[in-house]
C-alpha cells in the first residue's frame, strides 16, 4: 500500500474504532435509562416458602360447626347511592351500637378513613416519600363528609360536638371522637342515624375510582373495634403502612348504583331490581335508569363493594360455597386460573383452618386501569390482579388469589388488629399462602416457564433474612421504618418462622394451628392468645423461642465451623509399670477398630434454637446421618469408619428455613469444582459476544 | 450446486474454511476466558456445597436465590467483569470478522496461486487492504444502530405513556408490539446494510463510502427480499440454542451424574457452532451475490452490450447508478452463466481492485 493510503487506512481504523466506542456508550446509556423507566411497576406478591406438607389427619376433631356466632355488638343498615358524574357516593343509614363492656361510656369514636386521601397533610400523604401499600398520593382528593351523627335515645345531633382532627394531630380526620350527651350504660344499645358524602379519591391504597370503574371501601363513618374488657374503643389515625380494625358486625346495605353497572360486594345479595329512568329524579340521580340492590352480610366487620359496567361474571360453586367472579374482558385465562387455585385452596384451608362460614365468596380482578385496587382482602369479597397475560408465564395470578383467600381466615375470621400486630394477619396469612402453593405447585410456586422453575419459597425466604436484625416481627406497622421492613418481616419472616416450627415439630405444630384457628375464631386474636397455645403444644422452650423471634429480632444461624479427618492413631510404646511394663508392637487389637476418625465442629449463631440433623459424607461418598439438639452454642460430631470424612452438611433438608445463611451449613475438605456454573458461563458469554459483535 | 455456491463459499477454499474455524474456534476461546471471572467465582462459592454447584440447577431455585443475597457483592463484581470482558471481545473479533468476509470474497475463492505461501499472503494482503475501511463501516453501523435503538425505545416509551388506557388492554399490548416490531426494522435494514458492504468492501477493495452506498442501493432496490432472507437465516440460527436449551433442560445438571454435563457441554457447544455457522452462511450469501453482479458486469462489458437491470416483482426498483470506478480491476475468468441473484444492479458495480 502506497504511503498515502496507509495514511487513510489508519485513520479510517482510528476513526472506526472510535465509532465503535461511541457506539457502545452510546447504547450503554439507552440501556440504563430503559432498565430505569422500568422500575416501578413491580407489584410485589407477598411469597412462599418450603416446608413439609402435614397430610391431613382423618382422626382430627370436627370441624366447628360451619356457623356464625349469634349475635354481634355493632349493625349498619347502609343506604349508598352512587353518583358516576361527581365519583361520590350518598349514604345514610342507623348505625347501632351495644355496649358490651362493663363500664358506662361517654364518648364513641369514628374511623372515616376515607379523609386519609382528604389533602396533602393528612397522616396517610404527607410524607414526601414512598411509603405503604398503595404508594403515593390520589391523583384526586377524597374525603368522607359526615353531616348528621344523631342518637336514636334523644335525637340530638352527636357530629356538632365531635373533635375536629385526630387526637394529638389537627391535620388528620381520620380518627374522630364523638362525646355522648348520654351515657351509654352496660348492656345498652344506641342507634346513630348517620348522614354522609363519601367523594371517592382517584384510586390509591385499593380504594377509589378510575374511569367508570368503582372500588369503594372505607366509604362509611365506621366505629372503632370496642373493647370490652378495657370498656374503651381501639382507635387509631389511618397511617400509611397499617391496615384496619373493627368489631364483627351485620351488614344491612341498599346499594343504588348506574343500572349498566355489575356490582360485586361483601354479603349477599337479597334482592335486585331495575329502576327505570325518572324525569322527576332529583340530583344526583338525575333521570338516568338506576339498579338498586339489598345486600346483606352477618358477622363481617368490613363492607366493601364496587361497581364497574365493563365486568364480565362468572359463577361457580367449591362445595357448599357459591362462587362468583368478577373480571374484565379478556382475562378468560386468568380466570380459570383463579378457579382451578380457588378449587385447591379452598378445601385446603377449610381442613387446616376450619370451614368457611359464609354462603359465598366474590373475587373481583379490577381492569387495567385500576390494576391498584387489586390484590386485597374484605370479608367474602377479596381482589386479585394481573395483567391479561399474566398467568402465561407466572403463577402471580395464582399466588395472589391464594393469599387474599387466605385472609378470609387470618384476617377475616381471626379478626386481629391489623395496625397493631400486622404480623398477624399478614404473615400468618402468607405462612398458609406458602403451605398451600407448595402443595399445588412444588418447586414452581413462583413460575415456570421454557423449564425455569422458580419457586417463591426461594424468594420469601430470601426476603425473610434481609431484614432480621434490623427491628422486630412484632410490632405496630407504623413503626417500622419502611415498607420494605414491614414487608420483609411481617409477611416473609413470620412465614418462615411458622414454617420452620412446622418443618420442626411436626403434627404438634399443624394441632397448634387448628386450636388457634378453632379457638379465636370469630374473635380478636392477639400474640399472646397465640404464644399461650404455642406453650401448651410446642412446650415452654419453643414458646420461648417464638417470642424471642417475634419480639427480640431473634435468629440463628447454623454453621460448620471445622472439619477434620486423620487416621487412627496406632497403639504402640510401652504400657504399664514395673513387672507389667510391656511393649506393645502389635496392632491386631487395633485393626478391629474403625481405622478413620474425624471431627466435626458445629454452630449455633444466633438466640434461636432448634433440633437439626447432621450428614457427615466419607470420602466414598456414604452419608451417616446424627442428630444435635441445638441446645448449645457449638458441639463436636465425632466420626469414625472405614473412609476419611470428607465433610459435613447441618439441616442437610434445610427445615429451618430461618436459618440466616445457608451457604455455611456445609463443610468439605476438597474443594467441589464449578464445572456446571462455568460451562453454563462460558456459552452465555459465547452467546454473548457472537450476538454483541459488529 | 448452486446454493452450496451461495451458501457455503466458506467451504469452496481450504483457506476460507480454516478462517472460518478459527473464527469459531476463536468465539468459543473468547467466550470461556470471559466467562472465567464469573465462572470462577461461581465455582470458588460454592465450592464448600455438599453437590457444590449442582445445587444452583435445582428446581425452585432456593441455593442459587441464596447464593445471589449472601454473596451478591462478589457475584455483582465477576459479572460486571465478565460483561466488560464480552464488550471488549465482541468488539476485538471485529478483525477476525474481517478476515472471515475477506477469505470468502470472489478472488480468494475462485484463484488459487501456487504456492501455498502466495495464497496467504494474497489473503493476508487482502484483510490489511480491507480491515481499515471494514472497521470504520463496522463503527458507524453500530453508531447508528445505537441511534435507531435510543429512537427505538424513546418512540415506544413516548407511545406507551401517550396509549395507556386508551385502548382496552388487549389491544394496547398489541399496539405496543407492533410499533416495537415497526421500530426494530431499522435494526434490521442497518445489520443488511453492514453485511453487505462490507461483502462489498472485500470483494472489490472498494472504500467505506463507496461499499456503504453500493449495499444501501442494493437493499433499496430489494428491501423485503432480503429483509427476509436474513430474517429466516437470523430465525435458524435461533434453532440452534432454542434445542440446546430443551436439552439442557432434560439433562437437569443438578441431579448426579457427569454424562449430564457433558451431554449439556455438547448440545450447547454444537448450538454455538450452529450459530456461528449459520452467520457465516449468510456472508456467504452476501459475498456471492457481488460475485455473480460482478460477473454479470463482465459479461455485459464482454458482449458489448450494457445491460439495463432487470426488475423482479415488486422489489425491483429505480435506474442503475453509472459505474463507480474505484482501482483498477484486475483480469479475470469470466462465469459463463450468470446466476437471477446477479441481475441485481450490475452496472452499478465497482471495477474490481487489483489482488
Amino acid at each position: 500500500m502506497s504511503r498515502s493510503r496507509l495514511q487513510r487506512a489508519s485513520l479510517e481504523l482510528a476513526l472506526g474504532a472510535s465509532l465503535l466506542v461511541a457506539a457502545l456508550v452510546l447504547l450503554s446509556a439507552f440501556k440504563t435509562n430503559s432498565f430505569g423507566r422500568a422500575g416501578d411497576d413491580s407489584g410485589s406478591q407477598p411469597a412462599p416458602s418450603h416446608a413439609l406438607a402435614v397430610p391431613p389427619d382423618p382422626a382430627a376433631p370436627a370441624e366447628p360447626a360451619n356457623a356464625l356466632p349469634t349475635s354481634a355488638p355493632v349493625s349498619y343498615q347502609l343506604n349508598a347511592r352512587l353518583d358516576a358524574d361527581e365519583q361520590t357516593v350518598f349514604g345514610d343509614g342507623r348505625i347501632v351500637f351495644t355496649n358490651v363492656g362493663a363500664k358506662p361510656l361517654r364518648e364513641l369514636w369514628f374511623h372515616l378513613y376515607l379523609n386519609a386521601f382528604k389533602n396533602s397533610e393528612t397522616l396517610f400523604a404527607r410524607s414526601p416519600f414512598s411509603s405503604g401499600r398503595g404508594g403515593g398520593k390520589p391523583d384526586v382528593w377524597g374525603y368522607l363528609e359526615v353531616t348528621q351523627l344523631s342518637d336514636t335515645r334523644t335525637g340530638e345531633d352527636l357530629w356538632a360536638g365531635r373533635d375536629l382532627h385526630s387526637p394529638g394531630d389537627p391535620q388528620d380526620e381520620t380518627d374522630i371522637r364523638v362525646p355522648l350527651n348520654q351515657v351509654l350504660s352496660p348492656g345498652e344499645t344506641i342507634g346513630l342515624d348517620v348522614q354522609f358524602t363519601s367523594k371517592l379519591p382517584a384510586i390509591v391504597e385499593r380504594t377509589g375510582f378510575s374511569r367508570d370503574y368503582y372500588f369503594v371501601a372505607q366509604w362509611f363513618p365506621k366505629l372503632a373495634k370496642f373493647d370490652p374488657e378495657q370498656s374503651r374503643f381501639k382507635h387509631f389515625a389511618f397511617h400509611p403502612q397499617a391496615e384496619f380494625y373493627a368489631d364483627f358486625a351485620d351488614y344491612d346495605v341498599h346499594l343504588d348504583v348506574p343500572s349498566e353497572s355489575v356490582v360485586g360486594s361483601t354479603g349477599q345479595v337479597v334482592s335486585r331490581n331495575e329502576v327505570p329512568p325518572n324525569a322527576d329524579q332529583e340530583p344526583p340521580l338525575g333521570n338516568a335508569a338506576r339498579k338498586r340492590l339489598h345486600v346483606q352480610a352477618r358477622r363481617v366487620h368490613d363492607f366493601a363493594w364496587t361497581a364497574w359496567p365493563g365486568f364480565v361474571e362468572h359463577t361457580d360453586s367449591i362445595g357448599d360455597t357459591q362462587i362468583r367472579v368478577l373480571y374484565p374482558p379478556g382475562h378468560e385465562r386468568n380466570l380459570q386460573r383463579t378457579l382451578f387455585t380457588l378449587r385447591f385452596a379452598l378445601p385446603h384451608f377449610e381442613q387446616h383452618y376450619g370451614a368457611y362460614p359464609y354462603p359465598n365468596l366474590t373475587l373481583v380482578h379490577p381492569p387495567h386501569h385500576a390494576r391498584n385496587s387489586g390484590g386485597m382482602e374484605y370479608p367474602t369479597l377479596i381482589t386479585t390482579g394481573g395483567n391479561w397475560h399474566t398467568s402465561l408465564y407466572t403463577r402471580s395470578v395464582e399466588l395472589v388469589t391464594i393469599h387474599e383467600l387466605a385472609h378470609q381466615w387470618f384476617y377475616g375470621l381471626l379478626a386481629s388488629n391489623e395496625p397493631r400486630w400486622p404480623f398477624l394477619d399478614e404473615g400468618f396469612a402468607s405462612f398458609a399462602e406458602a403451605k398451600a402453593v407448595r402443595e399445588l405447585f412444588g418447586t414452581s410456586s413462583a413460575g415456570k416457564a421454557l423449564g425455569l422453575e422458580l419457586s417463591a419459597e426461594s424468594y420469601r425466604r430470601s426476603s425473610a433474612a434481609q431484614y432480621a436484625h434490623d427491628v422486630p416481627v412484632a410490632q405496630p406497622a407504623a413503626d417500622f421504618p419502611s415498607f420494605a421492613h414491614l414487608g420483609s418481616l411481617v409477611y416473609n419472616r413470620t412465614a418462615t418462622l411458622l414454617e420452620t416450627l412446622e418443618n420442626v415439630h411436626g403434627e404438634q405444630f399443624e394441632q397448634l394451628m387448628r386450636a388457634y384457628t378453632q379457638r379465636y375464631r370469630f374473635a380478636h386474636p392477639d400474640p399472646e392468645d397465640f404464644m399461650a397455645l404455642a406453650k401448651q403444644h410446642l412446650g415452654n422452650d419453643a414458646a420461648a423461642d417464638i417470642r424471642r423471634a417475634l419480639f427480640e429480632r431473634g435468629w440463628v444461624d447454623f454453621a460448620i465451623g471445622s472439619v477434620q479427618s486423620a487416621e487412627r492413631p496406632t497403639r504402640a510404646g510401652m504400657f504399664g509399670s514395673g513387672n507389667e511394663l510391656e511393649q506393645v508392637v502389635d496392632a491386631s487389637e487395633h485393626d478391629a477398630l474403625p481405622r478413620q476418625l474425624g471431627r466435626v465442629l458445629l454452630l449455633r449463631r444466633g438466640n434461636l434454637t432448634f433440633p437439626v440433623d447432621v450428614d457427615l459424607y466419607d470420602d466414598q461418598g456414604n452419608v451417616f446421618r446424627k442428630h444435635w439438639d441445638g441446645s448449645e452454642e457449638f458441639t463436636f460430631i465425632d466420626y469414625e469408619g472405614e473412609h476419611p470424612l470428607a465433610g459435613a452438611v447441618i439441616d442437610p433438608d434445610v427445615k429451618i428455613t430461618l436459618d440466616q445463611d445457608l451457604l455455611n451449613n456445609s463443610s468439605f475438605l476438597e474443594r467441589r469444582a464449578g464445572w456446571r456454573s462455568w460451562e453454563r458461563s462460558s456459552y452465555i458469554s459465547q452467546l454473548l459476544i457472537h450476538l454483541l459483535g459488529p | 450446486m448452486s446454493w452450496r455456491r451461495t451458501y457455503f463459499r466458506w467451504t469452496r477454499s481450504g483457506s476460507a474454511l480454516s478462517v472460518a474455524l478459527g473464527f469459531w474456534l476463536l468465539q468459543v476461546a473468547l467466550g470461556a476466558l470471559a466467562a472465567a471471572p464469573t465462572g470462577l467465582a461461581f465455582s470458588r462459592l460454592t465450592a464448600q456445597l455438599a453437590r457444590g454447584d449442582a445445587q444452583l440447577f435445582e428446581g425452585g431455585g432456593l441455593w442459587l436465590v441464596e447464593l445471589l443475597r449472601v454473596q451478591g457483592d462478589a457475584l455483582g463484581v465477576a459479572a460486571r467483569s465478565s460483561l466488560l470482558l464480552v464488550l471488549t471481545f465482541a468488539l476485538a473479533k471485529l478483525p477476525a470478522l474481517c478476515l472471515v468476509v475477506v477469505s470468502m470474497s470472489g478472488d480468494v475463492v475462485t484463484q488459487r496461486p501456487e504456492p501455498r505461501e502466495q495464497r496467504r499472503f494474497q489473503l493476508l494482503r487482502r484483510w490489511l487492504q480491507c480491515l481499515p475501511p471494514f472497521t470504520l463501516l463496522s463503527g458507524l453501523i453500530l453508531l447508528l444502530r445505537a441511534i435507531a435503538l435510543g429512537v427505538l425505545l424513546l418512540v415506544v416509551g413516548a407511545l406507551s405513556g401517550a396509549i395507556e388506557y386508551a385502548f382496552d388492554e388487549q389491544t394496547e399490548s398489541w399496539v405496543l408490539l407492533f410499533a416495537t416490531s415497526l421500530c426494530l426494522l431499522p435494526q434490521v435494514l442497518l445489520q443488511i446494510i453492514a453485511d453487505l458492504a462490507r461483502s462489498a468492501c472485500a470483494e472489490f477493495g472498494i472504500g467505506t463510502w463507496t461499499s456503504a452506498r453500493l449495499a444501501l442501493e442494493h437493499l433499496v432496490r430489494r428491501p423485503w427480499s432480503l429483509s427476509i432472507r436474513w430474517l429466516g437465516l437470523v430465525l435458524l440460527g435461533l434453532l440452534g440454542p432454542l434445542l440446546a436449551f430443551f436439552v439442557a433442560d432434560a439433562a437437569s445438571v443438578s441431579e448426579p451424574g457427569s454424562w449430564r454435563l457433558w451431554l449439556t457441554f455438547v448440545a450447547h457447544q454444537l448450538a454455538f457452532a450452529w450459530l456461528v455457522g449459520v452467520r457465516l452462511c449468510w456472508l456467504s450469501w452476501c459475498a456471492q451475490r457481488w460475485a455473480d453482479a460482478d460477473k454479470e458486469q463482465q459479461l455485459a462489458a464482454q458482449l458489448g452490450t450494457a445491460r439495463e437491470p432487470e426488475t423482479s416483482g415488486t422489489d425491483a426498483g429505480s435506474s442503475p447508478e453509472p459505474p463507480v470506478d474505484i482501482a483498477e480491476r484486475s483480469a479475470e475468468q469470466v462465469a459463463p452463466t450468470p446466476s437471477p441473484d446477479a441481475q441485481l444492479g450490475a452496472s452499478a458495480l465497482p471495477r474490481k481492485a487489483s489482488a
